[in-house]
């Protein structure tokens, strides 16, 4: 029995990171309808930069202590992240949309974004995996059978603060609603005057600080980095993003949690080699039997 | 002293070079290319050429997919993986066929799985289409790496035989290159042909408008999902062809990286354009050779280059040319070529009854009635109108009627047939054609391709006889266009014949639609407010357009705002209000009937309650 709850667990940990980075890209789509590509190359960026900060804070034994080591780890290459989102939309998405371009040539930046940052990040840190500095003690606690390290529970934590704060901002706030209204249909936001180009630059803020965060507690929780890990798990997590239903943001928290699971339990209890399928056997489930997600799409449909 | 030729001798000279093959036309630059590494006896010159060759088999493929039909397909290399595995099983895993007969099998095998892939996907929008391709593209390349028992798992399957048969035996590397060469000499020939024909025109209407293409007659399902099998099926070959080459396959040929490549070298030439796409693979396979010594940087290069394709050369290096020319010079052939017939929808029916007939349609959105049980019926060569204030439901009936939304309940009937549930297309090739309250043109497309597209669901030419422009294919062509050209001069629009539809002024842009309709033949032509934004002139011009219909045993069911062109025209008028139909009858009736006087005016007693 206890087996089982442990895989929930990691499910759930996996899940919460699909669901983080997922927002991002449901975010970007649920307005510009762009699978922004680059999105899980910054999730990779954040990872290192996150890296390279703990071990400038000292390693595995920082001076400042963990707590304020850790909070600078996550702040700082979300910072840094965030900014690469937004150079990311006022240089290259922005004037795509200006020039009204054929849908596929953003994609086509969005793969050369992604090239620049991967082949960026292994020029930086190398083409090997980095292990993370172990700052986290090494405890755990258990909880109905299942073992709960510190990692994971400071993922969880962060995650589920990270998610509530977006909910609460974009229920609740000027600016969420606005960000509401262009995913709905940025035309008439425009009419009502809500500037849409600067809701777009916010969302690619927001998302890519989310992501960069992600991975951070990514490489602290597995315990290495690479410049590779964005693509796979960008995938998912944009597969987290339509299971929910795209644009709607508490559905690709629940995408994320629903594909972590899926995939854990897949991985243990039928086949650990196809592990990385079982994403894409859903997407492609998903989509084919109910497009709009698990909890509906948030975009207008425009003819 | 020099003497001008006259006007019409050139335009016999252009038509003529235009009507030399394209393959004679390139194919001693494409050999003499080809021949280059021989001539040198360079073998690594040599090897990135047969790789340039499989390439441009792989580019045309997807140009077919996202050129010609707009389809994103991001998992394309699957395809090419299903292919090279195949050869590898059947010829070297199993030992159980020659390559020769397992290369057919291979193609088709990956046209199956577009197929496949394709028919429930390609519904959906096409962002949808581009994640499900990606999700394809891993699951087969997982499926390569732990089918273990067929795929060899991780190292592969090796000792793949080179082609042999009969007098026809591959055995060196220098031959294989030939027939490499070959392949992507004939596949870039059956590409561009295919574009240029019924066919290639039906993808473009499809990727222009799809709304608008179903409702002209064309199955947009089946255009995108041929598409898509081609592309698979080019694929397959150039996989087939790979694994010979090799003579191994691993996991590691088929990554998602590969399927970039691909993309990239359609996007990178231009989308649509055959040099394009040859400028494409040369750049893309010959670019990581010569930046061979910055190895660590030319993933970083290629990145800035596609960041500044996208923002300085969207349409790419080579873009294909707008189809003026060509339209022009289908124009010229039209003189010299016989006619074939055309077909047009069923047979005269001399029967009495009503042409269309609808019962009881109701239609629901949500918690709305946009439609209540509307009866409404249609008779042979009459002009029929539907009014009623804004949002009383007349657009909504006329979806209903052409397929676009089918009806909650109700039944309808056009021509002793029941069409309630029929598709779009299938309603317009049976002899309803309609125009759009917000004209939907092709507007990237000419003026004569857009009536041209009318005559889709009337012609028949397939792939094949596309590819071998056979005579009765060249006939039908001349048809297309000289009919085409007949229905431009009826709504006096012959003399723009080659502009680009999205440069015409408004009003028209609407006789252009309706030339379109027309264009299918039908029994009956609907109006979504034809006379809309139309100036004094334009509208008595379109009057005795509608009135010429009734000479031609078209009927017509029209949607109008302006009472006086609806009075002047209708033989019946129909009248709804809040979805429900409140009145029918002769433009004297409907004027004085008191429910219509009331919907229109409010009642006179409303201040009193």
């Amino acid at each position: 029995m206890n087996l089982l709850f442990q895989q929930f667990v990691n499910g759930l940990t996996m899940g919460a990171i699909y669901a983080i980075v997922g927002l991002g890209y449901t975010m970007v789509y649920g307005i510009i309808r762009l699978i922004n590509f680059a999105h899980g190359a910054v999730f990779m960026v954040g990872a290192y930069l996150g890296l390279t900060i703990l071990e400038l804070l000292g390693g595995a034994t920082p001076a400042i202590g963990i707590a304020a080591s850790l909070l600078i780890a996550l702040v700082v290459p979300a910072v840094i992240c965030g900014g690469i989102g937004a150079a990311m939309d006022t240089l290259v998405y922005r004037r795509l949309r200006a020039m009204r371009a054929h849908p596929l040539i953003p994609l086509i930046a969005a793969l050369g974004i992604s090239l620049m940052l991967e082949t960026g990040a292994m020029l930086i840190w190398g083409k090997e995996f980095k292990v993370y500095p172990a700052i986290l003690p090494t405890w755990h606690f258990t909880l109905a059978g299942a073992v709960v390290n510190s990692a994971q529970l400071i993922l969880l934590m962060t995650c589920f603060v990270m998610m509530l704060s977006l909910h609460l901002f974009v229920q609740n706030t000027r600016l969420g609603r606005a960000m509401r209204a262009a995913s709905l249909d940025p035309n008439a936001a425009r009419l009502v005057g809500v500037n849409v180009n600067s809701i777009i630059l916010l969302t690619f803020v927001i998302g890519s600080a989310l992501a960069a965060v992600a991975g951070v507690l990514v490489g602290l929780y597995y315990g290495s980095v690479n410049f590779r890990m964005g693509y796979l798990l960008g995938l998912k997590a944009f597969t987290a993003a339509v299971l929910g239903g795209v644009g709607n943001i508490p559905g690709a928290m629940l995408g994320g949690l629903v594909i972590g699971l899926l995939e854990t339990f897949g991985a243990a209890y039928i086949s650990g080699e196809w592990k990385d399928a079982i994403a894409f056997i859903i997407l492609i489930t998903v989509i084919v039997v109910r497009p709009t997600g698990l909890l509906g799409e948030r975009i207008a449909e425009r003819a | 002293m020099e003497i001008a030729l006259p006007k019409q001798v050139r335009v016999g000279l252009t038509s003529s070079w235009q009507s030399v093959p394209g393959i004679i036309r390139y194919l001693p630059l494409a050999l003499a290319a080809a021949a280059l590494p021989e001539l040198l006896h360079n073998l690594y010159l040599r090897d990135i050429c047969t790789y340039i060759g499989l390439y441009i088999m792989l580019g045309m493929g997807m140009n077919i997919v996202i050129g010609y039909a707009g389809l994103m397909d991001l998992g394309y290399i699957a395809f090419y993986g299903i292919a090279a595995y195949t050869i590898a099983a059947l010829t070297a895993e199993f030992d159980i066929a020659p390559f020769w007969a397992a290369f057919p099998l291979a193609v088709l095998l990956a046209a199956a799985f577009g197929v496949v892939l394709g028919a429930p996907t390609l519904r959906l929008r096409p962002d949808y289409l581009a994640m499900v391709t990606i999700g394809f593209g891993e699951i087969a390349r997982l499926a390569f790496v732990n089918l273990d028992a067929v795929t060899g798992g991780p190292p592969g399957i090796t000792s793949i035989p080179r082609p042999d048969l009969g007098i026809f035996q591959v055995h060196t590397a220098d031959q294989l290159y030939w027939v490499i060469v070959a392949g992507a000499i004939l596949i870039t020939w059956f590409t561009q042909r295919l574009g240029d024909s019924r066919i290639g025109r039906g993808w473009a209407f499809t990727r222009d408008d799809e709304i608008a293409a179903e409702a002209i007659g064309i199955d947009t399902v089946r255009m995108k999902l041929l598409a898509f099998a081609l592309g698979a099926a080019i694929a397959g070959v150039a996989g087939s062809l790979f694994a010979t080459k090799m003579t191994m396959v691993a996991p590691e040929s088929f990554t998602w990286w590969e399927s970039l490549i691909v993309l990239i070298i359609v996007v990178l030439g231009g989308m649509g354009s055959i040099p394009g796409v040859i400028v494409g693979a040369i750049v893309m396979v010959s670019l990581p050779e010569l930046l061979r010594d910055f190895s660590d940087y030319r993933m970083l290069i290629l990145g800035v280059s596609l960041v500044l394709l996208a923002l300085f050369r969207p349409k790419g290096l080579w873009p294909a040319p707008a189809n003026q020319a060509a339209i022009a010079a289908a124009m010229g052939a039209v003189r010299r070529t016989p006619r074939a017939a055309l077909r047009t929808p069923t047979s005269e029916t001399t029967a009495t009854g009503p042409l269309l007939e609808v019962f009881g349609a109701s239609k629901r959105f949500g918690g709305v009635n946009a439609l209540a049980d509307v009866n409404l019926q249609v008779f042979p060569r009459e002009i029929v109108s539907l009014i009623g204030p804004n949002g009383a439901g007349k657009t909504t009936l006329l979806n209903v009627i052409t397929g676009l939304t089918p009806p909650t309940s109700g039944a309808l009937r056009f021509h002793d047939r029941d069409i309630t549930r029929s598709r779009p297309h299938d309603i317009a090739a049976l002899g309803i054609a309609r125009t759009f309250q917000n004209i939907r043109l092709f507007g990237s497309l000419t003026i004569l391709e857009n009536v041209a597209a009318g005559l889709h669901c009337r012609s028949r030419a397939g792939i094949l006889s596309a590819a071998l422009r056979l005579p009765s294919q060249r006939a039908e062509e001349a048809a297309i266009w000289s009919r085409s050209l007949e229905l431009l001069a009826d709504v006096g629009l012959q003399d723009r014949a080659t502009d680009l539809a999205h440069n015409l002024p408004y009003g028209e842009q609407r006789r252009l639609e309706i030339a379109r309709a027309l264009a299918t033949s039908p029994r009956l032509l609907v109006l979504d407010e034809p006379a809309a934004g139309l100036s004094g002139r334009e509208r008595t011009d379109l009057m005795q357009l509608i009135r010429r219909l009734h000479a031609k045993d078209i009927a017509v069911l029209l949607i109008e705002h302006d009472m006086d062109f609806v009075m002047a025209i209708s033989d019946r008028i129909y009248v709804l209000n809040y979805g429900r139909r409140i009145a029918a009858g002769t433009p004297d009736e409907v004027q004085n009937d008191h429910a219509v006087i009331e919907a229109y005016l409010g009642r006179a007693d409303d201040d009193e309650d």
